[in-house]
Parts: C-alpha cells; structure tokens; sequence
C-alpha cells in the first residue's frame, strides 16, 4: 500500500522566487539591490522596480522592521495550514522593512507582549515544510545567530514536520 | 493633462446577468460568456453577425481567450479586448468599448464577463495569482485575498475607528436589496446585524459574512451609438463621465485609499453634478472596507468619515430605512448577496446601473433613477487591489420620457 503524502505549504514558486530561496537559508536576510540605482525589491524580480535594469544583486539587509497589521487565519484553502488551525488560528502580519512590504509567519510566542502595528519585528528565513525558505518575524530580542535557534522556532510554530 | 473627449453618441444596453450558481462541474467559461452572449444578441433583436465588438473578461476561460472564443462562436469582430482586470474590468469595458464606438471602429460591442465555479477552481486561481503571491503571498497560509483584505480592514479599523458594526451596515443593507433580486444566492435568506455580527471568524476582523461567496455566473452589456439603440428601439443609457488609475499611490506602506482620489473630482466636474444629485451607487464590494474606502475617495464623504457615513446613510434601494439621507448601494445586493461569479463580478455594477436607469429593476427598482454611479477596484496583487475606475451614468432622454 503506498503511503499518503504529508501536506506541506505550497512548494511553487517562481524561477526568482526559487533563487531566493537559495540565497536565504541563514541568519542574515538577502533582499535583492539594484545595481544602478540602489533600490531594494520585494517580492524579487527580474528588472528593477524603478529603473528597470537587470543588475539586481543579492545583498544582506539590516533584518529589523516595523509591524504594519497582524491578522489570524481561522481559514485556510492549503490541507497543511487548515491542519494547523484546527489546534488555534494562524497568525501572519506585514512588516515595513527597507521601505517594502513583507509577509512573515508571526512567531508570537517569541514576544513579551501584544503584537500590534508599530511594534519592531526581527526577520529571518528558515525552510518550511515544503523545503522552501520562508520569513518569520520574531521579537527583536529572540537569538536567531545558530540554526538550531532558528529551526526550534519555526518547530515551535509547526512550520517543520 | 489635456481634458478627455466627452462620451456624448455612446448608449449603453441589455442589461444580462445570467446563471448564477453556486457550482458548476459541468460548464466552463465557455458556456456562461456563450450564454451572456446569446442573451445580449437576443435582447437588443440582432443576429450574431450583427457583433463587431468583442470584449471578454474570464478568470476560468484558459486555455481559451477571446480570440480562441471568436473561433469557437463563430464570430469574426473587427475589435476586441481581452480585460483581465477583475472588479474593474465591466468599468474598463465600457470606457474602452465607448472609445471604439465613437472612433467608428465598431458599431456594436459585446462586453461580458464570465466565469466558472468547479470545486477547484478558487483555489487554483487565488494560489496562482501572481508572481507576488505565489513567491510572498501564498506561502504565509494559503489564505488567498482574505490575507491582504484582513490586514487591510484591520488597519483601517484601527486608523479611523470604524467598528465591525460599521461595517455590517453595508453587508446587511445589500442582503436587504437581494432579497428583492431572483438572481442573488443569497436572497432567499435575510441577515440581521446580530447574526453578521456573530458570524464565524475567517482571518482577523473579517468574518463570514464580510467575504464574497466564489460561484459561476455571467454578467454582459451592448454599447453602441445613440442612434443605432434608438433604431433598435432599445432602452439605454449614457456615459456622462468616467476615469480610471491603476496601481495608484504605490508607496503607500498599507492600502487605504485607491486611484480614486486623484479623478473623481474631475468625473464628477465633467458630469457637471454633484453629490447629492447621485440616484444610486454601485461599489465594488469583495469586502465591506473596500465598499467604504470607494464611497470615501469617491468623495460621497470625507476620508476617515465612512463609518459616520453608513451609520446616518439609508444604503436600501427603496429608501425605507430610518436615515433621513438616502443613497442606494449595491442595489441588487452585490456581489455579497448575489455571488462572486469571478470576472462577471466586475461588470455587476455597470450593468446593474444599465438595468436601474432604464426602468428594468422590476422588484428592486429605484424610484427616479436618472443618475448612477459605478465603481471599479480589482486585481489584488499581494497586499493590495491595483486597479480603479468609475464612472457616472445616465437615463437617457429617451428612456425618461418613455420613448422605448
């Protein structure tokens, strides 16, 4: 009898989106620079936003930001997440971070308190379940420096199997 | 900026929304913009040949397009447009159809949308929307535009103290016009703010009945010259004025506001009317903030003043609330009450409006409809809605004094 994949968060990405999953597998976040007229960009591309040069480099960027919302999922399309809100509501925000928007997964047990808009957020990646690297927020105040570190967190969460 | 040419010769008609159901296993895109089609067609008395415009917006259509759609109706228009702008691509339709019109580059334009609704096809569309979503969206719970819309209403509760009752005036009003609206799913069953209230949680402040239910349907309009509708002995309406902006206000960190802000005062100018001339409203409402935020950068209030808005505003198509300032919204219910039939959401005002102003409402008619206004917003592209339009519209005179 053959067995029954696990679900995991969605794997597909684009061939941009696929490099920046590999350039981001540590401490450090890399978001990509334009070479001509500095502009950062997030989501990745393939030009730059601005000018529209395809220098963008890979450069590591100062990873804390500011919390724009935090919203719970009680929903989901994906079977890995639906999985996980059966226990408690999902909980993502969107952080101001080198003037672009990002989607993290909100580690909020690695607060003190409340998590609300304005509130300074550390960023890191670390793969999920599928294999893919993913951001997570954290307090400022969380050590991410060890991979340990970083991979006890996204456990905690039920990001890894 | 130079001012744009006036809309005058350009009648809009056959108002069609058809079909709606919940699911459909067994029709594609196909079948629902062939039906809208076949209906117009029949509506204003013409023959298939008689189309030499086509404008076709499809979520569920691919492989197909409206070219593979030509082939597959036999039609051989001499203009056409392919508008992959969700709720704003009825609005983006008619500005572009009216153009060709008026250009001599068509004589009578087909502009429908369509959609189906098979138990797979939300979450292969919402999944794979864009580049944005399926690399920063997506990943962070599989929440599809509840995720952005959520973050967006929470935002805008916190920054101009609108509460979840506010927002409920505008999803318990449009049940109201629904239940007066065959078409809508959800008008054999009323909604009470206590049961919008206590609704299930979907993401953050958004609950059940804040979110669109996704269903299979199809909704389409002809645009034509004046004198052709008349010859046909139509009803119809005309464009006194209209705008669009995409993407507009992009470094904005959180989307409060849309393209609106920058044309509506210049739409309103050029219609040479204002506010309180407004018969009805048709917002684009895939979730009530986003109905506020239109009814605010439209200039119907100030910015921030939404909620005291709908709090002192009777939103019913027929007047009967207890408000002492009357403004119709989302007459036939909006996409709230009838369905998100995908990209036929977006034509649901214009022909909605199209409907009103020509006397064809029958239950959920408004009194003394002479003008309207219609509004786009769509294609949610990770943490917000890029695209806008709106436009203002009127009986015409023909219609008013009962000539068709």
């Amino acid at each position: 009898m053959s067995k029954v994949a696990q679900a995991t968060p969605p794997v597909l990405r684009t061939q941009v989106g696929k490099i920046f999953c590999l350039k981001n597998k540590g401490d450090a976040l890399l978001l990509q620079q334009c070479a001509k007229c500095d502009a950062i960009q997030y989501p990745p591309r393939e030009r730059c936003r601005n000018c529209l040069a395809d220098q963008l480099d890979w450069r590591k960027i100062d990873n804390i930001g500011s919390v724009l919302s935090v919203t719970e999922l009680h929903h989901s399309q994906g079977e890995f997440f639906l999985d996980k809100i059966k226990a408690k509501p999902w909980v993502i925000a969107t952080v101001s971070l080198a003037e672009q928007c990002l989607f993290v997964h909100l580690a909020s047990a690695t607060f003190s308190g409340d998590v609300v808009a304005g509130s300074e957020i550390k960023i890191f990646t670390c793969e999920d379940a599928s294999g893919r690297s993913v951001l997570i927020g954290v307090s400022p105040d969380a050590d991410t420096r060890q991979a340990e570190q970083r991979n006890a967190i996204a456990q905690n969460m039920g990001l890894v199997f | 900026m130079k001012q744009a040419q006036s809309y005058s010769g350009v009648a809009l008609t056959v108002p069609v929304s058809f079909a709606y159901k919940k699911q459909d296993d067994e029709h594609g895109a196909q079948w629902y913009i062939g039906g809208v089609l076949k209906e117009l067609i029949a509506g204003a008395g013409l023959s298939k040949t008689d189309i030499d415009g086509f404008a076709v917006s499809s979520f569920s259509l691919g492989p197909d397009s409206v070219i593979s759609l030509c082939q597959y109706y036999d039609l051989s228009p001499r203009w056409i447009e392919s508008l992959p702008y969700g709720g704003c691509a009825g609005v983006i339709a008619l500005r572009r159809a009216a153009r060709a019109v008026q250009a001599g580059d068509a004589e009578i334009i087909a502009c429908i949308g369509g959609d189906t609704a098979n138990k797979d096809s939300f979450g292969s569309l919402t999944s794979q929307f864009s580049t944005f979503t399926i690399d920063a969206s997506f990943p962070y719970g599989e929440a599809g535009p509840n995720t952005p819309f959520s973050l967006i209403t929470q935002n805008y509760m916190d920054e101009y103290g609108v509460s979840r009752e506010d927002f409920g005036r505008i999803a318990v009003s449009q049940r109201y016009n629904a239940n007066h609206y065959s078409k809508a799913l959800l008008g054999h069953k009323t909604l009470s703010m206590q049961e919008y209230l206590d609704s299930r949680p979907i993401a953050g402040p958004l609950h059940l009945y804040d979110c669109v239910m996704p269903c299979a349907g199809g909704e389409g309009f002809l645009v034509m010259s004046t004198e052709r509708a008349e010859a046909l002995n139509l009803p119809y309406c005309e464009i006194l004025a209209s705008g669009e902006l995409h993407n507009p206000h992009y470094s904005d960190e959180i989307q409060f506001r849309g393209g609106w802000t920058e044309y509506a005062k210049t739409v309103f100018k050029t219609a040479k009317l204002t506010h309180n001339q407004i018969d009805l409203v048709q917002t684009y409402d895939d979730y009530p903030v986003i109905s506020m935020m239109q009814l605010e950068d439209l200039g119907f209030c100030e910015k921030g003043k939404g909620a005291d808005f709908v709090r002192n505003t009777d939103l019913r198509f027929d007047a009967s609330g207890p408000e002492s300032r009357k403004l119709p919204h989302n007459t036939s219910g909006g996409q709230l009450s009838i369905g998100q039939a995908g990209a036929a959401a977006g034509f649901m005002g214009v022909v909605e409006n199209i409907r009103q102003l020509t006397g064809q409402a029958e239950e959920h008619q408004v009194s003394d409809a002479h003008y309207a206004v219609a509004s786009g917003y769509g294609m949610i592209n990770y943490d917000r809605g890029l695209c806008s339009g709106a436009v203002i519209m009127t009986a015409s005179e023909q219609t008013r004094s009962g000539g068709a």
